[in-house]
């Protein structure tokens, strides 16, 4: 075992940060849909709102992009 | 050491051999051909496609509303379009208060859609492929919304990280959290356009490269090609519109203090 596959273990490993990033967005999105079939008139307000809110949500995933980043490239 | 000697690769070694794999050549930045040895240099393929980026957003946006009449010909619509999308998304968030900010917001849309589409030509370059670019970008709307808050607020500008109705023992705790939540946007911000460019062009080369191997597998995976790069003009649209929205909502933040 080498340090380059550590790193590249520990990389593969950090990206499963993005289980929870992928749950949260399942969560926006089906509530999304839900709420919209429920009430269609409500689609063009909850659309802008449920951009900013899957931003948000994805950028946790992106802390853990950031780090599997990190032990790649810069370590 | 035992393992090199058994014949066993490292990384690195496989890196270098495997040059069918090379993933992330296409990100490289070099001057392009046309001013190699001429004191040009500094135009690298990444200057070049944000050159032509902005070159191509100017003239057909001036083109386009040459002749503005009040019934709109076809182009004109076009151009129409595109405003009224960057109004909605501006008022959407802002409120009448927003209006001066549609140039800023509606620019950076701009410049960040078209910048995807050229990457997603063959042989192009894509420009958002690079943190350096996408932080410079969120940096400045970083100190924008600083500075437009201060500027409008004075020092009460401050009360946005201690929000209402908090009992007083939880303060500290809201307000460190809040000031992290604060200092982290730029990263977010940056790395979010910035890692779905560059992780969207990667799967696809990997894919493209799979399917260049053999003619069998060429065929069964065009499907899943052609596939793959409607997602990534989606992706291009999505993230454009996600980073636009996102400068629209932290500058909410600036113009309005609601508690």
């Amino acid at each position: 075992m080498t340090l380059e596959m550590f790193k590249a273990l520990g990389a593969g490993l950090a990206t499963m940060g993005f289980i929870g990033a992928g749950i949260g967005l399942g969560t926006i999105f089906g509530n999304y849909f839900q709420a919209v079939s429920r009430n269609p008139a409500s689609q063009d307000k909850f659309q802008t709102w449920l951009f900013v809110g899957f931003a948000l949500t994805e950028a946790l995933g992106i802390f853990a992009l950031l780090i599997a980043f990190m032990i790649m490239f810069v370590i | 050491m035992s393992a090199r000697e058994n014949g066993e690769l490292t990384m690195a070694d496989k890196n270098e051999n495997g040059s069918a794999f090379d993933l992330l050549g296409q990100f490289d930045i070099a001057p392009i051909k046309a001013v190699k040895d001429t004191p040009f240099e500094f135009i690298t393929n990444s200057a070049f496609f944000m050159i032509l980026t902005v070159a191509v957003i100017a003239v057909l946006m001036l083109v386009f509303t040459a002749s503005a009449r009040v019934v709109p010909g076809r182009r004109q619509t076009l151009s129409e379009i595109i405003y009224d999308f960057g109004f909605g998304l501006v008022t959407d968030i802002l409120g009448k208060h927003g209006r001066p900010f549609l140039p800023f917001v509606l620019s950076v849309f701009l410049f960040v859609f078209v910048a995807n589409m050229w990457g997603m030509m063959p042989y192009s370059f894509t420009v958002m492929s690079h943190v350096s670019l996408t932080a410079f970008m969120a940096v400045v709307i970083f100190s924008m919304v600083i500075y437009i808050g201060v500027r409008r607020h004075g020092l009460k500008w401050f009360s946005l990280f201690a929000p209402s109705g908090v009992p007083f023992w939880l303060l500290p705790f809201m307000i460190f959290i809040e000031v992290l939540s604060f200092f982290v946007r730029p990263l977010t911000h940056s790395l979010r356009l910035f890692a779905n460019m560059t992780a969207g062009h990667i799967v696809l080369k990997v894919i493209g490269t799979f399917a260049s191997f053999t003619l069998i597998g060429g065929i069964a995976l065009l499907p899943a090609l052609v596939a793959l790069s409607a997602l990534e003009f989606l992706v291009a649209y999505l993230q454009a519109y996600i980073f636009a929205l996102l400068a629209a909502v932290y500058l909410a933040d600036a113009v309005e203090l609601h508690h």
